[in-house]
């Protein structure tokens, strides 16, 4: 499944069969529940036995503070299922204070989990 | 009953020789995303740093999404309506968000209830707190995550001003001051 990145959503690639799932861009929908409900859903049903290999990629370079708890909940699900074995790339440009201390606060609330930082630099 | 509402707005704020943005309206999501990128150009104009640039892009999205959500009226014309004006002062490299928009009455508690929760918290007792509300999903409702005063005061400069002027009908002028 793939949603289309618009000028509040982000582009959401969920590949079951490739074991990939990305989130990209700014999330900030009017409805951002509504939005991610679908999303959860899918989540909850891949990792349900799921035990492939499985990287979700975080390259959010804004999101609101409803989409702070849909974050949350989406590690919670990840978090429920570690017999899966997945790589958690969280993306952040250097400049992005905010984003930096966004990346800490999920790592440190999910020590189980392994979050890496991704830096990028430049414009 | 109705009354003049965007005549009462349009005193809520003077124009002054700081501002560089203002706004005097009904919104939606389109509305908010077009202004948000607007804002985001003109700053980025004014050569702002990323930081602040963010940090303004942040705090206009989540006040217009709260207003957005939270704003009530007895007239069509009154739905949604809003009034903003950002000031920038160039001395202190200061952005001012201020806000207005009208709320049914009980939303006042709800606002006084969030805002004391916070005051006199540091950076990291606030990133604490989103945490743990985030995880326990305490403030979770049909509108949102119940974050957004938590998330704004993490970025602002100095703590939220809010207050409250009551009009007709159960409803009241709520305004709020940022300062990024």
């Amino acid at each position: 499944m793939i949603i289309e990145q618009t000028d509040n959503s982000p582009k959401v690639i969920l590949d079951f069969d490739n074991g990939f799932i990305e989130f990209e861009g700014r999330s900030y929908p009017e409805n951002t529940f509504e939005f991610y409900q679908p999303i959860l859903e899918w989540l909850e049903d891949y990792f349900l036995g799921n035990l492939q290999e499985t990287t979700m990629n975080f390259k959010l370079t804004y999101f609101n503070s409803a989409t702070t708890q849909i974050i949350y909940d989406i590690l919670d699900i990840v978090q429920d299922n570690r017999h899966a074995s997945i790589q958690i790339n969280w993306y952040y440009h250097e400049d992005n204070e905010n984003a930096i201390a966004d990346y800490e606060d999920y790592s440190d609330e999910f020590p189980d989990l392994t979050i890496k930082a991704v830096v990028l630099q430049g414009v | 009953m109705s009354f003049p509402n965007a005549q009462q707005l349009k005193v809520c704020f003077q124009i002054n020789d700081k501002n560089i943005y203002n706004f005097l309206g009904n919104i939606n999501e389109r509305v908010i995303v077009d202004i948000a990128k607007h804002i985001e150009k003109l700053l980025k104009k004014n050569c702002a740093s990323p930081a602040k640039i963010q940090n303004v892009f942040e705090l206009f999205v989540e006040t217009l999404q709260n207003m957005l959500n939270y704003s009530y009226g007895t007239t069509k014309l009154e739905e949604n309506i809003c009034n903003f004006v950002l000031d920038y002062d160039s001395e202190n490299d200061t952005y001012t968000l201020e806000s207005c928009n009208l709320i049914r009455y009980e939303q006042k508690y709800i606002i006084k209830t969030k805002i004391n929760e916070i005051t006199n918290l540091d950076n990291i007792a606030l990133r604490k707190l989103v945490r743990n509300k985030a995880r326990s999903r305490s403030d979770v409702h049909d509108k949102g995550a119940g974050l957004g005063f938590l998330v704004m005061s993490k970025r602002t400069k100095e703590p939220i001003e809010v207050s409250f002027t009551p009009q007709n009908d159960g409803i009241l002028r709520y305004t709020q001051r940022l300062v990024i």
